[in-house]
């Protein structure tokens, strides 16, 4: 009897340790994200209110005295948001926790975020998600703030903060703008002067395009004339808008892919280039990286953005040059007008404060800062023409220059029930095998048009 | 008692194999033996090979069996490049702890279904069974929820906590095979000495279960150095990564300035390997009979 | 239980009563048994937690249109008929699944198998050959994913190289619509042929006892026949309980598919297996209802299949001495 009491001594003892391991452990899990692991369980109710930058409660009591704490979410592989917060923070005497959450991720963590309360003050977003995120209820419309403060209305590109806008509300600005994924074409230079072909122009329609895909393939050698691949419905779209048509129609409800002739046309065009004109790689080569820097193709159709990174590939091995992508006969060149913004978190205690940062992180001169540091192509349609970004190549000002006399179609475009990421999904499972002729062409057109039909014919939300 | 010593000493014996007697035909086996020996190995040759290698001749065709000049640097890059540092640390956290839980209890646990008798024993050790069967994702969502109301996403407690409630259907059932293979005569002596039922758990079982133990750390700690899943759902931001999760992130990382990615995703592959082959070949002897010496035989 | 602890200590009266509680006799036997239930605690405790109470769970969120964010609402039977009826993931998903397992769960056992009988002879370095086998259990499942990402690379991978060398054009593996499959089946059985299913077997081999291959050779039994007759009716349980752990594991294949696509399961859908299926309801479209009615439809299956095993396994498993 005398040892059990040892012994129910040595069991509270260790029920003891693992309490006291616990919380430890707790703390130290939540550590660098503050709101998490010491945040008081709200016993179960449905919305646990544990609202992530709360972590002085004098501060709530008294937000003017300058005591502010916000947090805001970065990427990691994009330093100037961490260094250009901070900077702000320094001057105003907010106290800032920075969260990293990789970009792909985005749109899942946000909503596990808000699922849980713990989501950051000032949080990035792009047009692709921005919406569905918004209607669940997760930002803070700033139209009232950008009534006191306006942002630069003169110089943000018009469809970026299109792209922030859902229902009639604004609910983020943007930081980082792009015309689409394959608007662009960079041509390798010592290729077409070895086949003696003329260089593109930024005049040129699909058909040249094809003709000279065709005329710079080079069997014998394996080359191929262009990587043409439209990843996206989008970009397929940007292909449709060319001929002044649109993969969707504009109230969102009604995917076009295999019911307008149209759509049709393009998309038969965009799977002969490799079934039969055979201009374009297959799917294994497609697979790879970097197949044009390493000279596998004679040109490839990229996003604007991602110039500058193409030319350090490349490097030395060869001469290039870089056009805007083909237009349709009437010279239209549709685009699909990507945005990446800031937003509030719906339950910050600081949203003004909030509204500061973001003025902070989108204005010019952290614009500047951020393509020089980082390579990051602002919505800012001056930074898009200034002469630093255009040093190597001046296609950031023939792309401002494109989009600004507003004649082709460029609003993202966005399913009416918000569901993105499943029609992409949808889209990217059922078009590619038929764009790369492993299923009939029909019968892909078929099964794609009736899986992206069938996301949206779904209910909202 | 004597027998079943004796019984117990054979079998520790023949878990490391020895009393064979050979034949000549014996050596043949040695070609198949050694060709699988090369197509296990052979990965890992490569992937270290290739995690040497400088940038361009990664993508360089043919490629070369082993790097010209090996690059260690790459292994430093990945320290820069991503915050490898610091998923390192995560998962070191997340393992030990998960790893000494389901130990403790696991053990625990074992020690009830094979040596007590009492009402639901044998029903509640089907279902312990059960449990085993049943895939992640039926309880995911609920626990995820459970952990979301509690506040703890994105903590690493979602991680390591629930392996202190029993470690785990088959760490339970490997350490109660276990101690069945020990004589129960070792506790009744004790229980006439006057030894408490802990006492003989903690004093005599836990001793002689030190293969098994072994076992399920081993398990145990290649199972949460594993685990993709459980991080990939309740981990949001990027400093609270697990490697397992982080690799797949830096798989996706764009590539700045041009510089390729995959010699370095290679270097951070062979980082993440390296720590459970260690493990193993230290405890390997352990490992090994404590699966043979359970008579796991269904 | 805790509740129990009380009388044992102080209640001379409730003896009878608390030993036919916990299912003994005497007292002695009930304050063992009462320690039995403390040592069982942190179990029932993890299994009410993290199992039953979250089965139960989904199960009831199987019945209503779930996002996490606003509460659930109820739409009956609708998440199971769109399961069957309206989505067209579930069957390809499923019957990809089962592909996938009809050739992993045999060759990874017999692979396991012949590993383990080649171990089993004891050789001058069995200990090297035996760990060189395991090595690739070792290897962390995206580390492994991303390993032989690079190994079945199209253009410079060593195995197309090796390919190419002997004059056959290899195939895109896993870019490939018809050949992803194949592809994930040969990843995951390298990385689990040499593992724990060889070291059960292992196990179960050296359980046989010795005098029966003596008796067999004495009879004049040929090596197949001893192998025939003695070893795989004596291995036959541990066949068993390796086939049931293997078909489990194959049907819940995910994390190589999730990690060498980006977890998108393409190229056309061709590793979007069923637990991919439920992951993306879940945590990617935010259809936690619907995906917990999948989850429990996945149940099912895993239960039938478990029992359908248990069943047939009375046909060819051998019990020596009858007993556990």
């Amino acid at each position: 009897m005398a040892d059990q009491v040892v012994t129910r001594r040595r069991v509270l003892k260790a029920i003891g340790l693992f309490a006291v391991v616990t919380p430890v452990l707790a703390a130290c899990g939540g550590g660098s994200t503050g709101g998490g692991g010491t945040a008081a369980p709200s016993g179960g109710s449905a919305s646990a209110p544990t609202a992530a930058a709360t972590s002085a409660p004098a501060a709530q009591a008294n937000p003017a005295g300058g005591n502010v704490s916000l947090s805001i979410s970065v990427y990691p592989d994009r330093p100037w948001m961490k260094t250009k917060a901070q900077e702000w923070a320094d001057k105003n005497g907010v106290r800032l926790r920075v969260d990293d959450i990789a970009y792909a991720d985005m749109n899942t963590k946000q909503l596990t975020e808000l699922a849980t309360g713990t989501m950051q003050d000032v949080v990035f977003s792009g047009n692709k998600w921005i919406r569905y995120t918004a209607f669940k209820g997760a930002f803070r419309p700033i139209d009232d703030y950008v009534k006191t403060k306006p942002y630069d209305k003169e110089d943000i590109i018009p469809s970026a903060i299109t792209g922030g806008t859902f229902e009639g509300k604004l609910y983020g600005l943007p930081y980082e703008w792009n015309p689409g994924n394959i608007n662009v074409v960079m041509y390798n230079k010592d290729m077409v002067q070895q086949k003696g072909v003329n260089e593109p122009t930024d005049s040129w329609t699909h058909d040249q395009f094809t003709e000279w895909a065709a005329k710079m393939t080079d069997s014998a050698k394996g080359v191929y004339g262009t990587d043409l691949w439209p990843g996206t419905y989008y970009d397929f779209g940007d292909l449709v808008r060319d001929y002044g048509g649109d993969v969707m129609s504009d109230d969102g409800k009604k995917f076009l892919f295999g019911t307008d002739p149209l759509n049709r046309q393009i998309a038969q065009w965009v799977t002969e280039l490799r079934t039969k004109l055979k201009v374009a790689p297959p799917r294994a080569m497609m697979s790879q990286e970097q197949i044009f820097p390493s000279g596998k193709v004679a040109s490839t159709c990229t996003n604007a953005v991602s110039v500058k990174s193409t030319i350090k590939q490349i490097g030395n091995k060869f001469k290039w040059g870089v056009v805007l992508g083909p237009t349709g006969p009437e010279g239209l060149r549709g685009y699909d007008s990507f945005a990446a913004l800031w937003s509030i978190y719906i339950k910050s205690k600081f949203p003004e404060q909030a509204y500061d940062l973001i003025l902070y992180l989108t204005s010019r001169d952290t614009a500047l800062y951020a393509l020089m540091k980082d390579g990051q192509v602002p919505a800012r349609i001056s930074v898009w023409r200034d002469p630093e970004a255009n040093k190597e190549t001046d296609i950031f000002k023939r792309v401002a220059d494109w989009i600004s006399d507003g004649k082709s179609k460029g609003p993202f475009p966005i399913p009416d029930n918000l569901r993105y990421t499943e029609l992409e999904t949808a889209f990217e499972n059922n078009a590619f095998p038929m764009f790369y002729g492993e299923v009939d062409f029909a019968t892909g057109l078929q099964k794609t048009q009736e899986a992206c039909q069938k996301v949206m014919d779904q209910p909202r939300g | 008692m004597a027998m079943s010593e004796k019984v117990f000493a054979e079998r520790a014996a023949r878990a490391v194999g020895v009393g064979r007697r050979r034949g000549v035909g014996d050596l043949l086996l040695y070609v198949p033996l050694i060709i699988f020996a090369i197509i296990f190995v052979f990965p890992f040759f490569w992937s270290v090979s290739s995690s040497l290698k400088p940038p361009d001749e990664i993508l360089s065709f043919p490629p070369t069996l082993l790097p010209s000049v090996p690059r260690w640097s790459n292994y430093v890059r990945v320290f820069e490049r991503a915050p490898f540092a610091r998923w390192i640390l995560n998962t070191i956290i997340v393992v030990v702890l998960a790893t000494l839980g389901a130990v403790l209890s696991s053990s625990l646990v074992a020690y009830s279904f094979a040596r007590f008798r009492y009402r639901g024993r044998d029903l509640l050790f089907m279902i312990t069974l059960g449990t085993m069967m049943l895939p992640a994702q039926v309880t995911l969502i609920p626990q995820y929820i459970l952990w979301s109301k509690l506040g703890f996403v994105n903590t690493l407690l979602p991680l390591f906590v629930p392996q202190w409630f029993g470690g785990g259907a088959f760490n339970i059932f490997l350490l109660r095979q276990f101690i069945l293979t020990i004589p129960r005569e070792f506790d009744e002596a004790a229980i006439i000495d006057g030894a408490s039922r802990f006492h003989i758990f903690r004093a005599i079982l836990l001793p002689l279960c030190v293969p098994a133990l072994m076992t399920v750390v081993i398990i145990s700690f290649i199972a949460n150095w594993d685990d993709y899943l459980t991080p990939l759902v309740y981990l949001n931001s990027e400093m609270q990564y697990t490697l397992a999760l982080g690799l797949s992130l830096f798989k996706n990382y764009p590539e700045t300035g041009g510089e390729p990615l995959q010699h370095l995703l290679m270097a951070a592959s062979v980082m993440t390997i390296l720590p459970p082959v260690l493990l193993f070949f230290i405890a390997q002897r352990y490992f090994v009979q404590g699966i043979v010496m359970s008579g796991i035989k269904g | 239980m805790t509740d129990g602890v009380l009388p044992a200590r102080t209640g001379r009266s409730t003896r009878p009563l608390l030993a036919s509680l916990v299912g003994v006799n005497t007292m002695m036997q009930a304050r063992d048994a009462l320690w039995g239930y403390v040592f069982l605690l942190p179990w029932i405790i993890g299994l009410v937690v993290f199992f039953l109470g979250p089965i139960i769970l989904s199960f009831l969120l199987s019945f209503t249109k779930y996002d996490v964010i606003t509460p659930p609402q109820f739409v009956g039977l609708a998440n199971y008929e769109t399961a069957f009826t309206g989505d067209d993931l579930f069957w390809p998903s499923l019957w990809r699944t089962f592909e996938y397992s009809i050739v992993v769960v045999p060759v990874g056992l017999f692979g396991s198998l012949l590993l383990a009988l080649m171990l089993n002879r004891g050789l001058p370095g069995t200990g090297f050959f035996r760990t060189a086998f395991f090595l690739s259990t070792l290897t962390p499942a995206v580390a492994l994913a991303l390993l032989w990402s690079w190994i079945l690379n199209p253009d410079i991978g060593p195995i197309n190289v090796a390919l190419r060398a002997i004059g056959i054009p290899g195939p895109g593996w896993l870019a490939d619509v018809h050949w992803a499959l194949p592809s994930v089946i040969l990843i995951n059985l390298w990385g689990s042929m040499g593992g724990n299913t060889m070291l059960i077997f292992l196990a179960g081999l050296q359980g046989v006892p010795q005098e029966l291959y003596e008796a067999a050779a004495i009879d004049g039994a040929s090596g197949w026949a001893r192998f025939r007759h003695v070893t795989l009716p004596m291995i036959s349980p541990t066949f068993f309980f390796n086939l049931v752990l293997g078909v489990i594991g194959a049907l819940k294949v995910f994390t190589t598919a999730f990690v060498v696509t980006g977890g998108n399961g393409g190229p056309n859908y061709a590793l979007w297996f069923f637990a991919l299926h439920i992951y993306q309801q879940a945590f990617s479209f935010f259809k936690m209802g619907y995906a917990s009615a999948l989850a429990w439809i996945f149940v099912v299956i895993l239960l039938a299949f478990t029992y359908f095993q248990v069943v047939l396994s009375r046909r060819w498993v051998y019990y020596a001495g009858g007993d556990e």
